[in-house]
Order: C-alpha cells, then sequence, then structure tokens
C-alpha cells in the first residue's frame, strides 16, 4: 500500500520535473544557449497565477491560457534584448547573460512581491482525488497530464509541420539551414518564445502545489538540469523519461534511504550516467557541440 | 564681475554645505546591520532589520545617545554565508565599523560573528538559536536570544509534559517523531528536541533531516504517515513549512499534535498561506506580545510604540524575530551603548556584562544578564527564553507558561484533515 503510494508521489514529482524541463531542452537543443534564468521564469509564472488567482480571482488553468501572450512577449523581449547577442559568443558570455537575467528577475521580484512566500488558497488547490484509501492531488495529476500532453504536441510540432521540420534543420546545421533559406533567426526566435511559453505554463500549474517566493526558481532549476542532461539535452521524451526517473528516485530514496540523502542519491546517478552516457539517456553523442541528429 | 561673484558664492556655499554635512556625519554613531535581505531568507532578514530600524528610531527621536548624536547604519545584505563573510569584511575594513548589529538567520550569525571575531569587532545577534554560535569561546560575541535548547528542548518538554496528559497516553508510550531541515538552525533545533525527547523517556520513533531547498517533501511526509506518530516535533526554517504542512494535508498525514520550533511554522506567513489548516499547530517560540502585566512600565511602553511603528510600517502584527531584533537592539541602544560611552569593543563588553535586568525589561518579557564569556555559552543572555505558542484563527497566541499565557490550548487532539472541510 505504501508502496504504491510512493509509486504515484514519484511519477507526481517527476511529470512536475518534466513539465519545468520541457521548455529547457528544448531551447537548448536548438540555440545550444542553457538558460540559466530558467528557474526564475518558472517563478514569474507562479506569481502570474498568483496575482491572476488573488486580484482577479481567476483559477490557474483559466491564468494558463490567459497568460500565454503575456509569456510569449516577455520572450521575445528577452531574445531580442540579450539572448540573440550573444549566439554563437562563446558558453561564457551565454552563461553569464543568461546567470545576470536570472539574478535581475529574482531581485526585481523581491523589490515588487517582497521575499513572503504565499500560496493560492481556493479549494482546487488542495483538492484531492481519493481512491481506497489513496490520495492524490488533483492540481498535481493535471499538471502531470499537462506535462505529457505538452511533450507530445511538441513532438508532433516538431516532426509533423513545416515549421517543426525548419526548427530540426537549423537544430542540425543552422549554417546549410540558412543555406536552404530557412531564416534562423526567426527559427531561434520563435523556438526561444515557445521555450518560454512552456516553462511560464508550468509555473501558472505548479502555483496551487508549492508556496511562491522570489528564490523558488532555485529549487526547480537545479533539478530541471539535472532531468535534462540525464534525458539527454534536447530531447522531449528525454525529459519526460528524465523528470520521472528523478521523481522516484527522489521520493523512493527519500523512504528507504532518509531524506537528507534523497538529492546525494539522485546527484549520484546523475554523475554515473554522465561517466557511462555522457550524452543521457535520449541524446546524441556531441549534441552539446555540434549539431543534433535528432531532436525531439 | 557679476558672474565671477555669483559663481565664487555658490562655491563658497557648497563648500560650507559639504564641510557641515561632513561634520554631522562625523559625529553620528556608526553601526553596521546585517541581514539577509535578498535571496530565499529575505522574508525574515527584512522582518528583522525592520525591527533593528524601529530601535533605532525610537532612540534616535527621544534624543539620540552621547549627548545628542544620532545613530546611523551602514547596512550590509547576506543572503548566504559566502556574502556574509564578503560583507563583513566590507564592513569592518572599508567602512570602518567597530559594532554589527544581526542577523536573522543561524547560518549567518555563526559566519558573520566568526569574520567579527577576528577583527575584535562587536557582534551584537538577536535572532539566531544554533547552540554553536555562543559555543566557540568567542570574546566579542554577544547573544540576547534563546537557544536551540531552549526551542527545541521547549518543544520536547511540552509534548511530555502537557501534550501527554491533554493526549492520556503516558510519556514513555507517546509516539514522537523529529523533523528537522538541516541547515544550522533546524540541525541544532531538532537535535535539541531529539535530544530532550529521549531524556525524558519519549518514544521517538524518528528523527529525520530534511534540506529545506527542496522543491517537494512527500517522501518525508510518506515516512511519517507510515509510523504514525502521536505527536511531531519539527523545525522549519522558511517555506519549507508551508510546503510541509499543505503536503501533509494532501497526503492525508495526521498526528494528533504538532509542535514547531517557531522558524516558518511561526512567522504570519504560515497562518495566511494555510488558513484553516494552520489553526492548532504549536510552536515553542520566540516570546511576541506577552501579559503586559508580566513587562516594567518602560518595556511595556516601548512594546505599544514598537507594535504601532511595526504595523505602520508592514500593515501586520510583528512576528517573534521582529520582536526580537527590536527588544535585543534597545538593549544595545538604550542600556549598553550610553553606558559604554563609545563604540570601543572593550568598553561595550564591559558596559553589557554589567547589565542585570530582571525578567520583564525587555520589551518581549525578557531580562538580561550575559554569561561571561570565559564560560560555556559565554556571551549568551541568560535571562532569555521560549514560550509556547499556538496557532488559534490564524494569530500566534502565547498558551504558555501560564504567567505569561494570553490564551488556552485548544485542537487537542488535532482532527484528522478528512475531518476538516
Amino acid at each position: 500500500m505504501i508502496f504504491v503510494e510512493l509509486v504515484l508521489a514519484g511519477l507526481m514529482l517527476g511529470g512536475v520535473y518534466a513539465l519545468i524541463s520541457i521548455g529547457l531542452t528544448l531551447i537548448f537543443g536548438v540555440l545550444r544557449v542553457v538558460n540559466f534564468a530558467h528557474g526564475e521564469m518558472l517563478m514569474l509564472g507562479m506569481f502570474a497565477a498568483y496575482w491572476a488567482s488573488t486580484l482577479g480571482g481567476l483559477p490557474p488553468y483559466v491564468t494558463a491560457v490567459a497568460a500565454l501572450p503575456l509569456f510569449a512577449l516577455f520572450g521575445w523581449l528577452v531574445y531580442r534584448l540579450i539572448v540573440r547577442r550573444t549566439l554563437g559568443m562563446g558558453d561564457v558570455v551565454q552563461i553569464f547573460a543568461t546567470v545576470g537575467v536570472g539574478v535581475v528577475l529574482q531581485n526585481a521580484a523581491l523589490v515588487l512581491w517582497t521575499g513572503d512566500f504565499r500560496t493560492i488558497r481556493s479549494g482546487y488547490a488542495d483538492a484531492v482525488l481519493r481512491v481506497g484509501g489513496i490520495q492524490v492531488s488533483v492540481p498535481l495529476l493535471v499538471a502531470f497530464a499537462v506535462a505529457i500532453g505538452v511533450s507530445g504536441l511538441l513532438f508532433l510540432f516538431l516532426n509533423r509541420t513545416l515549421e517543426g521540420r525548419a526548427v530540426r534543420a537549423v537544430a542540425q546545421d543552422p549554417i546549410s539551414a540558412l543555406a536552404l533559406a530557412i531564416d534562423t533567426d526567426r527559427v531561434y526566435m520563435r523556438t526561444f518564445v515557445l521555450g518560454v511559453c512552456c516553462v511560464g505554463l508550468a509555473g501558472v500549474l505548479l502555483a496551487p502545489s508549492y508556496p511562491i517566493f522570489p528564490a523558488i526558481g532555485l529549487s526547480f532549476g537545479l533539478v530541471s538540469y539535472v532531468v535534462v542532461v540525464l534525458g539527454g539535452l534536447g530531447s522531449m521524451a528525454g525529459a519526460l523519461l528524465g523528470g520521472f526517473v528523478i521523481g522516484l528516485i527522489e521520493v523512493l530514496s527519500g523512504y528507504f534511504l532518509g531524506t537528507a540523502l534523497k538529492q546525494a542519491i539522485y546527484f549520484l546517478i546523475f554523475v554515473l550516467v554522465l561517466l557511462v552516457r555522457p550524452q543521457g539517456l535520449f541524446g546524441q553523442r556531441g549534441a552539446e557541440t555540434m549539431g543534433f541528429g535528432k531532436i525531439a | 564681475m557679476v558672474k565671477r561673484v555669483v559663481v565664487g558664492l555658490v562655491v563658497g556655499v557648497a563648500v560650507v554645505v559639504v564641510a557641515s554635512v561632513g561634520v554631522v556625519v562625523a559625529q553620528d554613531v556608526r553601526i553596521g546591520t546585517i541581514f539577509p535581505v535578498t535571496g530565499n531568507m529575505a522574508f525574515g532578514g527584512n522582518e528583522g532589520f525592520m525591527g533593528t530600524e524601529i530601535a533605532r528610531e525610537i532612540v534616535n527621536e527621544r534624543g539620540g545617545i552621547w549627548g545628542g548624536k544620532k545613530i546611523v547604519f551602514v547596512q550590509a545584505d547576506a543572503p548566504d554565508q559566502t556574502a556574509a563573510t564578503n560583507e563583513m569584511n566590507r564592513l569592518i575594513s572599508r567602512e570602518n565599523v567597530k559594532l554589527v548589529v544581526g542577523s536573522f538567520s543561524s547560518a549567518i550569525a555563526f559566519t558573520a560573528s566568526q569574520v567579527a571575531e577576528r577583527n575584535k569587532v562587536i557582534f551584537w545577534e538577536n535572532h539566531g538559536v544554533a547552540d554553536t554560535i555562543a559555543r566557540r569561546g568567542f570574546r566579542y560575541l554577544f547573544k540576547t536570544n534563546v537557544n536551540a535548547t531552549g526551542t527545541g528542548g521547549g518543544s520536547a518538554v511540552f509534548a511530555a509534559g502537557y501534550l501527554a496528559k491533554a493526549l492520556n497516553i503516558a510519556p514513555k508510550d507517546l509516539k514522537v517523531a523529529v523533523a528537522w531541515e538541516d541547515g544550522t538552525y533546524g540541525a541544532s533545533v531538532g537535535k535539541a528536541a531529539f535530544e530532550k525527547a529521549k531524556e525524558l523517556g519519549l518514544n521517538v520513533v524518528a528523527n529525520e533531516g530534511y534540506s529545506a531547498k527542496s522543491a517537494d517533501l512527500s517522501p518525508l511526509i510518506l515516512k511519517l504517515k507510515g509510523l504514525n506518530p502521536d505527536v511531531l516535533l519539527v523545525a522549519g526554517i522558511g517555506q519549507d513549512a508551508v510546503l510541509f504542512w499543505s503536503q501533509a494535508r494532501k497526503l492525508d498525514f495526521n498526528a494528533k499534535a504538532v509542535v514547531a520550533t517557531s522558524g516558518g511554522w511561526g512567522v504570519p506567513d504560515f497562518a495566511k498561506n494555510l488558513g484553516d489548516g494552520a489553526n492548532g499547530v504549536f510552536s515553542s517560540d520566540f516570546p511576541t506580545e506577552v501579559n503586559p502585566e508580566a513587562l516594567t512600565p518602560h518595556a511595556r511602553e516601548l512594546a505599544r510604540e514598537f507594535v504601532k511603528r511595526f504595523q505602520a510600517k508592514k500593515g501586520t502584527r510583528p512576528t517573534g524575530n521582529a520582536w526580537l531584533a527590536f527588544a535585543g537592539s534597545m538593549v544595545l541602544f538604550e542600556e549598553v551603548l550610553p553606558k559604554a560611552g563609545s563604540l570601543d569593543p572593550e568598553k561595550i563588553r564591559d558596559a553589557a556584562f554589567s547589565l542585570d535586568l530582571p525578567n520583564g525589561s525587555m520589551a518581549n518579557g525578557c531580562g538580561v544578564k550575559f554569561i561571561p564569556h570565559d564560560q560555556f555559552d559565554g556571551g549568551k543572555n541568560e535571562r532569555a527564553f521560549a514560550i509556547v505558542g499556538q496557532w488559534q484563527d490564524g494569530v500566534m497566541k502565547v498558551v504558555g507558561p501560564d504567567k505569561l499565557a494570553a490564551a488556552k490550548p485548544i485542537l487537542v487532539p488535532l482532527p484528522k484533515w478528512s475531518d476538516r472541510k
């Protein structure tokens, strides 16, 4: 009985991690920029849901749709003003630029909304599904379903649409793509915007389940990098599977070996994966330096 | 010619203004403050600073110290221990500060006081509860508040005494689980709770550490749920407390009573975020608004003034942390500095050790008597104590000890989550 509960909790947590990681892996896969402001963008999504709920009485599932244009605009601004200027400029420039964006966002949130932690206080935030003595949180179940849904849609987009094929072409070889008259700048911009929308959406959907405060991005940000590297940089399926693997490891090791050890355990596995299979579970070897054979 | 005269006048006036400002600055009493005002401890760091700032305002408005000199703060922000070291170095070597007040967090206090000690600068700590802070034989450290042994141990004492009786379970049969965040604060308080529970012969079924930075605590909650303790003793520092208790609700973990040790469980954000779910949770906590009868007339007046000003600034009643900051800083500004007559660290030490103020002298009800630096717990205020509070209708009410109590305990045992709707 407790084992079933543990596995369920692990899968729910894994869904959360997967949902957060999709945007990160998408941006890396195409732009080859590791977005270190990812956690802070998640935080903005959570605050969007919080304010929409507190001031406007909107449930997060309405905000999830209504706020997408805002996230898109925000993603576009960050791309135009910062990320675009760092493309092809070496890792250090990109790391410092995105870390800088993260620091600015976190401190802006502190100035605007203080360091107080907040939660969305509504019936649906505490809603649980009871099946034969086992409880599952409804908002987490929704996040879980959306994680699978979004990665499925992205997979379809990348493989079945012309625009998606252009994205993959740019990811594989930007020079050749340019030679084929693909507007790489536009593809980069759209991919970045899409990635930011994904993480914003994740923030909105997680807002009912976790405390919201300016530094929340740090807690989730770190684990999402682990998930993405484990699954393979740039791989949708990898982010999904990586999320579930880390979620399950965290819950099971936390229960059987002690909560203090749970992070140590998944970082240990992370190190082992890097040693044995540096490209991650679904990634292609050398993905971090050259084009991908395949994304999605 | 006229132009020249005008320019000359402007320059002259400017020189006089700059010089006079310079003179004013030179006469001010410059004191360093170090708090985590950004980062994930900012919620508490800002409250700590606000309490300290209100103390400064009151003292300055009432004529300052040393014949009209005003206290000014040189502020430092330390969101983590590395920043604490860097900022302390800056305060001491660049700003030439001789006295620093802090710091909300045990971890920051631990690190910052180390730099102060090395430079023979007084570190005046009003918050950090970790026992280890005052157990390093430091000569320039003063700690006005209660230790982890007081808050953590106090939670176990309350479980073995009041709760065992109220739940009608013999102490040796009372199943107790101890959970603590594994930072300097929680580890210290958790250890004190665990050791006291063992010493009192309680049936301790779990002693679990967790990271306060965890995004999710479901493994811990499920483990506790499997062990089914009667009483949970818990030390959380910030948002982890809200996460802990909201996940306990979602995963249906029920204990008959919960005794927290202040930290994240004792701040208004806890009740604000959890609503009715917070009601009934006990906290072995820092004294806040104690029964005014227990205060001296001066402390009573200060307490009233503090609440008024804090509410005007923040819109809420002050937390235990803000009370610590205010009460501890008032002792420094009103009692120690006037006696010391200068910022000379040796004179401040002598002045601090000369204090012998009975309970009720501080605005939060404590007294002041510092343990000599060459003794165990040297520099700690031996008259600081913890109280037991309980969340009742969103307000932390003091329920013990009896002479300070403002309310009676309720909701023992706690109703199950499924019965709470």
